[in-house]
């Protein structure tokens, strides 16, 4: 009998379980009433000597960690670029009472880490060894043995660490966003080279330890499994007797921003992915009224994946694995940076893509549910900081070192909660500074420069350690291309151009070649014959009337040319350059070390992109040649012809290829020379038939 | 003297030690998802994550990456969610969510304020369900996933060591390739076949959900049934990846690296799989070698020899097999300081198979060990992860989470002279001189 019972409660309960879990998964449930955050005060307490102590006591884990951080705010290294980090390394280098293999072994035996930076150090250990690994950090901050053999090592691996990141695009992208940004020379944008770090020395190293690391402004954090008394005691015993230099709240003048737009491109031929940045300088304080309006700004435009620039960027067009924003703040100017790592082939539409989505930021083109949905992720994301008892610590410095209301914290979400698009798109109008940015690209030269220039804005050249590179590209034989990669490029340029109008190969075996031309100018036609034999004899000839009105012949040594009757030798210089015709289709012959090639960028021409190259040809004259981004053909070439003592500039454009034989021919050829248009048409071009050494007589 | 007095102090320190017990409740639905809950109400937040039992290792040679590939296919929404809605659906809710695929799993989570438990539950189940998987989805996530191998990978300096290594110490085993896998493979990969995998791997029987944080137990197993037990269940999924044959001699090669200046000096070893005992004593080994600046291989090579900028070591543990992986890089970056470095390194391997290590020694490596354990349930998420981890690989023992530093605590020292000895010898493994690549 119980039993039945039993079995028919049992299927009840069942039965009302199963009836209540019904879901309607046709629509995203309603959450929760949201919970209570509740902000807890740490333990603050000041030593004499400067130092504010501040605990958060949580028993949840046996463990406890303690950081010193010396508001020292950045410094200006100058010439010494690299000394702050190499003293904070040699803190960790023993002290004068444990010289480094016995502190080490010290840390180690207890499972600990202590870590010294230039800024104070941190100490992470089990509660039962807590107390002794955090004398050990003290003893480092107090009485560094700065030795000197330790020094020449920490230089030899801060050299080879530099050389590491020598290659990486996004080592040079971190460098040289700062440097432009800010400047080189300061605070900010200055970078450590391996010279600066090659000329630094261990008094160097003594002195920015002593102008440096002091109780002054000084903040010690003890999180986790300690009360306070016990913390309060154990920093008194590491730091009460303490004393160093009173540091000065350093001050910054301001850094302009460009007056217009730009691009900055940093050429790394080995770079897989693009780095690009468009960036600003903001001040941004904490305490300021834009602040929170920044952040809800900051979080729509890209503080994650379901932000505009990841939507964008990533879920719409598959540019890169990731698009974000980050809007600075604090004491100091900020900068303000979109970024993504983009493919090379698609850097120039991803620029055009995030400048739009800082448009639509500056517009207005935002969303309710944008806003509800950046709101919403601060709210959460308050509640999830909560997991971690550090940051009950990191409000109340924040408080202090930025001179916060008391109450910052717990009406922050309140101040957050009330802001509307209007609020947004107006804190986006005033700091993302659109029409005074940087955008600045890291990457290979060769696949993304050709496609900016379409962009419209000036584009600057640097090198990976922010310096302008000189207009002038450096000349090299293409023979040398390896070690040049704008030679590279002219050198690509040519080959795909042999490539498009029919292949190396086929082009060079035209041997000889003969045509009808015609050419009409000031509305009377002229017509003749073109003969060519390689390597550069040519005889042409235009009659008018029946009558010789032009004629032009050149037999590999010697030549003349006439004109409506006045017959004149070549002379010297002219046939040297006659002479830098190595065949027909000379472009086979740019490859070769007689030829000097350079790439100089892309430019419009008649509406066209093309890929400009420099030539310098062996008799030295110069040439530069328009490529088609498109096709690949040639289609001007621009020189500087000496007539009568005087420069005239020439240019001559290539159009209508059509193919003869295996190969394609431009069939209209204009030239334009002295304000004057002379239009070529060819006809009847006959390949390798017909032409004999007698023909150039 | 005051020697003697530390090492006592540390032996009482050691027997009050206590980890805290993580509590859980355990169970499977018909369908054959397990679950897993977890109650902890110290802070307002809930993780949800659901582990599917498929990796890199389950993908045929000539469709490798697809683990990986489901990783990013998954969040493209499902018959209630729409494109581009899953991510934004979680911001919208003060959430947080991602995931990340291994050789042997795939891992997704979203961590909620608590009051948004369900909508958790509700995505991974959609998910589970029935995802979207379409040509517009496929092609969109094809170029995302290029672009985070170039980020990830090409990109990176050092980038492809492991994709070298795997591919030389596996040739049999599909460890051979690395969970990215092969761009062509993706790019050959038709709708159908992205279709079959989700079908067979991405099921309730193949996963679990672990769900830890701010919840009320028996509100959440009713919601776990509305959401979850509708999902059918799926095929059985039967496993058998091929052995490897032992490697008797060592095979030395070279790989290059277009993204690096600074070259590397490598070593790998085969090693059993992550639930064996020896698995952990190798871990040991590696701590001896080179954790914390005391480490045998950094004092020596770094600090006192100073030829190396950086030395490591560590045993690359997976479900079938590990990889042990010692490597050096010179300091000053010169290639011709390889050959030193690979011998000193070479001698510190000697050295654990000739001696026993030190009873100081012991006592640093498991404390050390402690020390990092102690913080790999700060979290809910590492909770979670750590619950799935176990049922997932442990034979089903979702408690290993409780028992992870008993068995470091059962390793003796005479167990870590015992791998070095059959595991980590020369004629058995790959070495690899990892080179800057020559300007062509």
């Amino acid at each position: 009998m119980n039993k039945i019972l039993y079995t028919f409660l049992f299927t009840a309960v069942t039965f009302a379980a199963s009836a209540q879990v019904t879901v309607d998964r046709s629509k995203q449930p309603k959450a929760g009433p949201a919970p209570v955050i509740e902000f807890k005060n740490p333990e603050i307490f000041t030593l004499p000597n400067g130092m504010t102590i501040l605990v958060v006591e949580n028993h949840k884990l046996p463990r406890v960690s303690a950081t010193l951080n010396i508001d020292m705010g950045p410094v200006k290294e100058g010439e010494k670029s690299g000394i702050m980090q190499l003293m904070g390394q040699m803190m960790g280098e023993g002290t004068k009472s444990m010289p480094k293999a016995k502190f080490d072994e010290s840390i180690d035996l207890l499972g600990a880490d202590v870590n010294l930076n230039s800024t104070g150090g941190y100490t992470g250990a089990l509660t039962r060894y807590f107390s002794q690994a955090f004398m050990l950090m003290a003893d480092a901050l107090k009485n560094p043995a700065f030795p000197q053999e330790s020094f020449e090592k920490l230089q030899k691996q801060t050299i080879t660490g530099l050389k590491s990141g020598e290659k990486s695009a996004s080592t040079i992208s971190g460098r040289v966003v700062n440097a432009l940004g800010y400047g080189k020379h300061t605070a900010m944008g200055e970078f450590v080279t391996e010279e600066s770090v090659k000329a630094l020395t261990l008094n160097d190293v003594k002195q920015a330890y002593k102008d440096h690391i002091t109780p002054s402004r000084s903040y010690l954090t003890f999180i986790g499994d300690i009360t306070p008394g016990k913390a309060k005691e154990l920093a008194t015993n590491a730091f009460g007797s303490w004393t160093g230099k009173k540091l000065p709240v350093p001050e910054f003048a301001n850094v302009d921003n460009v007056p217009a737009t730009e691009i900055d491109f940093i050429d790394v031929p080995t770079a897989v992915q693009g780095e690009l940045s468009v960036t600003n300088l903001i001040n941004n304080p904490m305490s300021g009224k834009d602040y929170h309006a920044l952040l809800i700004a900051n979080q729509i435009l890209g503080g994650g994946a379901e932000a505009k620039l990841f939507m964008n960027l990533r879920e719409k067009h598959g540019f890169t694995y990731g698009s974000y924003a980050n809007t600075g703040n604090g004491r100091f100017q900020a900068m303000f940076k979109t970024s993504a790592q983009v493919r090379s082939e698609k850097a120039d539409s991803a620029v055009v893509e995030m400048l739009s989505e800082i448009d639509n930021m500056r517009n207005g083109k935002i969303t309710e549910e944008e806003l509800a949905s950046a709101k919403a992720k601060y709210n959460g994301s308050f509640a999830l900081k909560m997991e971690d008892p550090a940051n009950t610590a990191t409000y109340a410095s924040n408080i202090l070192i930025n001179g916060l209301e008391k109450d910052f914290y717990r009406t922050f979400l309140q101040k957050i909660n009330a802001l509307t698009i209007a609020d947004v798109q107006r804190v986006a109008k005033k700091y993302y500074t659109r029409d005074n940015a940087r955008i600045v690209i890291v990457g290979n030269g060769a696949k993304i420069l050709p496609n900016l220039s379409r962009l419209g804005f000036p584009i600057k050249l640097y090198d990976k350690y922010a310096e302008p590179i000189a207009n002038k590209p450096k000349e090299t034989a293409v023979g040398e291309s390896d070690k040049n990669s704008e030679a590279v490029t002219a050198f690509s340029i040519i080959n795909d151009y042999l490539k498009a109008i029919g292949g190396k190969d086929e082009a060079k075996k035209l041997v000889s070649q003969k045509a009808n031309i015609s050419l009409s100018v000031q509305g009377i036609t002229l017509e003749g014959t073109q003969i060519k034999m390689a390597p550069n004899k040519e005889h042409t000839i235009l009659k008018m009337g029946g009558n010789v009105a032009m004629e032009k012949v050149f037999d590999g040594a010697k030549g003349h040319q006439s004109q409506m009757g006045k017959s004149a030798e070549m002379d010297t210089a002219e046939v040297k350059e006659a002479m830098d015709e190595k065949g027909i289709i000379p472009q086979v012959y740019y490859i070769t070390n007689d030829y000097k090639t350079s790439y100089l960028g892309v430019e419009k021409v008649n509406d066209q992109n093309a890929y400009k190259i420099k030539i310098t040809k062996p008799s030295g004259k110069v040439s530069t040649e328009y490529y088609s981004t498109k096709t690949a053909l040639l289609i001007r070439e621009e020189s500087t012809e000496t007539a009568g003592g005087e420069e005239t500039a020439v240019i001559v454009d290539y159009s209508d290829y059509q193919k003869v034989g295996t190969l394609l021919f431009p069939l209209t050829i204009t030239q334009s020379a002295g304000g004057q248009d002379l239009v070529f048409k060819f006809s009847d071009v006959k390949i390798n038939e017909g032409v004999t050494d007698a023909d150039f007589k | 003297m005051l020697k003697q007095k530390l090492v006592l102090f540390l032996m009482f320190g050691a027997t009050i030690a206590n980890a805290q017990k993580v509590a859980f409740t355990e169970y499977d639905l018909k369908n054959g998802l397990h679950v897993v809950l977890h109650q902890d109400k110290t802070a307002p937040v809930v993780a949800v994550s659901v582990m599917y039992h498929v990796g890199s290792k389950d993908e045929q040679t000539n469709r490798t990456g697809f683990a990986h590939f489901f990783e990013h296919l998954l969040f493209e929404g499902s018959d209630n969610i729409k494109r581009g809605e899953f991510m934004k659906i979680v911001s919208a809710n003060g959430g947080q969510n991602n995931a990340n695929t291994t050789q042997d799993r795939t891992f997704y989570y979203e961590v909620f304020p608590s009051n948004s438990l369900e909508t958790g539950m509700w995505l991974e189940s959609e998910r589970m369900m029935h995802p979207v998987i379409n040509e517009i989805g496929v092609k969109t996530q094809n170029e995302v996933v290029k672009e985070e191998k170039r980020l990830r990978v090409d990109n990176q300096p050092y980038g492809n060591f492991l994709a070298e290594i795997m591919k030389r110490l596996f040739v049999k085993h599909p460890y051979h390739w690395v969970t990215i896998g092969s761009m062509a493979d993706l790019d050959s990969a038709k709708l159908d076949e992205f279709i079959a995998f989700n079908k067979k791997y991405y099921v309730p029987n193949n996963a679990v959900l672990v769900i830890a944080g701010d919840i009320d137990i028996e509100k959440t197993k009713k919601l776990v049934d509305g959401y979850f037990a509708p999902i059918p269940t799926g095929g059985a999924i039967t496993r058998n990846p091929a052995r490897e044959d032992p490697i008797t001699t060592e095979i030395v090669d070279t790989a290059y690296d277009n993204n690096i200046s600074i070259p590397a000096i490598m070593s790998a070893y085969r090693t059993p799989g992550i639930t064996s005992k020896e698995s952990l004593a190798l871990q040991l080994a590696s701590d001896v070698l080179s954790t914390g600046q005391s480490s045998r291989m950094y004092k020596k090579m770094v600090d006192d020899k100073k030829n190396a900028l950086q030395v490591g070591s560590f045993n690359y543990s997976l479900e079938d097999y590990g990889a042990y992986i010692i490597y050096a890089l010179p300091n000053g970056g010169d290639s011709t300081a390889l050959q030193v470095l690979l011998k000193d390194m070479d001698d510190e391997i000697v050295k654990l198979q000739t001696e026993l290590i030190s009873e100081t020694e012991f006592t640093k490596i498991r404390n050390q060990y402690e020390n990092n354990s102690v913080g790999a349930n700060a979290k809910m998420l590492g909770v979670a992860e750590n619950l799935a981890d176990g049922y997932t690989f442990y034979n089903k023992n979702t408690n290993h989470i409780n028992q992870d530093l008993d068995e470091i605590r059962t390793i003796t020292r005479q167990d870590i002279q015992n791998v070095a000895k059959k595991y980590l010898n020369r004629n058995q493994r790959v070495t690899l001189y990892y080179l800057p690549k020559k300007n062509k």
